[in-house]
Order: C-alpha cells, then sequence, then structure tokens
C-alpha cells in the first residue's frame, strides 16, 4: 500500500513538473503583445 | 480498483493544471522582472545566471504542499496568486522607463547592429551586452518591431552573440570588428553626431497616440517609425528645435524633411486644436495631398 501511495505521489510530482514546464513555455509575457 | 485508477488520474490532471498555472505565472513574474533587471542596471552576467535558478526554486516547495491535499490547494493557489499577478502586470512599463546603466558596450561587435540601430538601442536604454543577452524570444520580438526590422534580432541571433560578449569573449565578427575590417561598425555613427535627440517616450502614452499620419508629409510607414523611436504626440514633435529636426529626419533616411514640410508648425497647430480641419482631415486627403506634390 505504502509503495502504492509514493508511487502516486511521484507520478503527481512529474505531473506537476510537465505542468510547469508547459505553463512557463506556452506563457507570452504582457510586453509581447504590446 | 477502477475507482482508484480514476482518482489518480484525476488527482495527475490537478497537479498538471496546477503546474501549468504555476509555470505561466513564474514566467510572467519572472519575465517582467527580467526586463526590470536588463532595464536598469547589472551590466555584469549576472543577469543572465539569474534564469535557470529561479524557476527551479519555488517548484520543490510547492510540492510537498500538493502532496498532502491536492484537491483543496488547486482552489486556494490561483485566488492567492491574483494579487501577484496584478503587481506583475504594471512592471514592465516601468521597467521600460528606468534609465539606462552608465557602462556602456560597443554594440557594434554584434553582427546586424549598426550605427543606426546602436543609437536607436541606445534611445530605448540598451547599452550593454549584458541587457541584450538577458532577452527572452517575446522582448526580442518587440525590440525587433520597435527598431522596425520584425525578426532581424532571431535571425542573426544577437542574444548568443551578446552572451558570448558579456563574458568577455569575442565572436568572428567582433574579431573582425576590432580589426577594422568591417565599415559599417567603424567608429561613431554619423547619424548619432548629426542634430540632436529629442525627447522621446519609451511606451505609448496612456491617453492614446495621435495620428501623426495627420501631418503632411507623414504616411503610415513614417508613422511607424516615429512610433518606434518614440514619438506618439503632435506636441512632442511641435517642440522640436531645428537639431531635433535634423536628428529625427537623418533617423528617418529623409534628412531634410521635417524642416522642408514644416512638421513642426503642422503638430504645434494639431495640438493646440487650431487647426481643425486638418484634425478632421482624413489619411485619405492627406494622401491626395501627398501626391500633389
Amino acid at each position: 500500500m505504502f509503495y502504492l501511495i509514493e508511487q502516486l505521489f511521484l507520478l503527481l510530482l512529474i505531473a506537476f513538473v510537465i505542468g510547469l514546464f508547459v505553463g512557463w513555455t506556452t506563457h507570452q509575457t504582457d510586453n509581447t503583445q504590446q | 480498483m477502477t475507482m482508484f485508477i480514476i482518482q489518480a488520474a484525476l488527482l495527475f490532471a490537478i497537479a498538471f493544471f496546477l503546474g501549468c498555472i504555476i509555470g505561466s505565472l513564474l514566467k510572467r513574474m519572472f519575465g517582467a522582472e527580467k526586463m526590470s533587471a536588463t532595464a536598469e542596471t547589472a551590466p555584469s552576467s549576472s543577469v543572465a545566471e539569474k534564469r535557470p535558478v529561479e524557476p527551479s526554486k519555488p517548484e520543490p516547495k510547492k510540492s510537498p504542499a500538493e502532496k498532502e491535499e491536492p484537491v483543496e490547494k488547486t482552489i486556494e493557489k490561483p485566488a492567492a496568486k491574483k494579487p501577484a499577478k496584478a503587481v506583475s502586470k504594471s512592471k514592465p512599463a516601468k521597467a521600460k522607463t528606468a534609465s539606462a546603466p552608465k557602462v556602456q558596450d560597443d554594440l557594434k561587435r554584434i553582427k546586424g547592429i549598426g550605427p543606426q540601430n546602436e543609437s536607436r538601442l541606445k534611445s530605448i536604454g540598451v547599452t550593454t551586452y549584458a541587457q541584450i543577452a538577458a532577452w527572452s524570444k517575446g522582448e526580442q520580438k518587440e525590440i525587433g518591431e520597435r527598431l522596425s526590422f520584425p525578426g532581424r534580432i532571431e535571425r542573426e541571433d544577437w542574444v548568443k552573440q551578446a552572451k558570448v560578449l558579456a563574458k568577455g569573449g569575442d565572436t568572428e565578427f567582433a574579431k573582425r570588428v576590432d580589426k577594422g575590417d568591417v565599415d559599417s561598425s567603424k567608429g561613431e555613427a554619423k547619424s548619432v553626431s548629426t542634430g540632436k535627440q529629442p525627447p522621446v517616450m519609451n511606451t505609448a502614452p496612456d491617453t492614446g497616440a495621435d495620428d501623426l499620419t495627420q501631418i503632411d508629409g507623414v504616411g503610415n510607414a513614417l508613422e511607424k517609425k516615429l512610433n518606434a523611436i518614440g514619438i506618439y504626440k503632435f506636441d512632442q514633435i511641435a517642440n522640436w528645435t531645428a537639431e531635433h529636426q535634423e536628428w529625427i529626419g537623418h533617423e528617418l533616411g529623409f534628412s531634410g524633411r521635417p524642416e522642408r514640410e514644416n512638421w513642426v508648425g503642422e503638430a504645434k497647430a494639431l495640438a493646440s486644436g487650431k487647426l481643425a480641419k486638418a484634425t478632421a482631415k482624413s489619411k485619405r486627403g492627406a494622401i491626395t495631398a501627398k501626391r500633389k506634390k
């Protein structure tokens, strides 16, 4: 059970990091739109 | 079991979404910080070095918190981040108006920057390699447009060159410039020495830019160039001295034209509202007037 939860957390962490990367790369800063 | 899988997938999606939000927020905040850093000071490479460190910092802090109750956090975080957004929005404008650093590099050692581009860059507060080295893609695009050469900065890779030069290295082109093999980069720009730069605005005024094409002799292309230099309002033009007109004429590539076409006189009339007809005059009218000439 503990192993499973650990796996899940790891997965979540990976998802978070991927999200962070996607958010970072796709976001356009305000000054580019001016 | 299926319930568990669904739950896990849901959590995965939430974590991803959260990451997206935080990532974009970080980019926005960090992008704004970088702009102010480039415009204010720091001629050293410390600006460029900031980049890889910052985005990774908050990440470990947030992930343990998220591990506990990810679902609840998603509700809290976007709300908590909103004020930060509002603050960061105002930053780029502030950064642009900041004064240029005292240390000045010879920007002409970058391939693609000639005397004219150098003086334009200086007029917007870019004087060091470190500043150019720290430009993001968005900034490159924006500045390229301001210099009236969209895409050139990326094409000639000014940032990469500037990074090398900022570290004290030499590019192939810089070596040639040092030897004096590149005519366009020799000495000070002639255009800089002719006339005097008038006061300019770094960004369009909040009240909106005036329609400069109402001045006879100024078409859409010239209006864009004037805006790129930082001329947006009639009263700016109205206050030009002979030296200013000379400088502007040179910058636009039409020496003597502002004087010849009496831009200052027209701008004065337009600014004071005396030239009511001209204010109401359409662009079409301006173009036909130009054709007559």
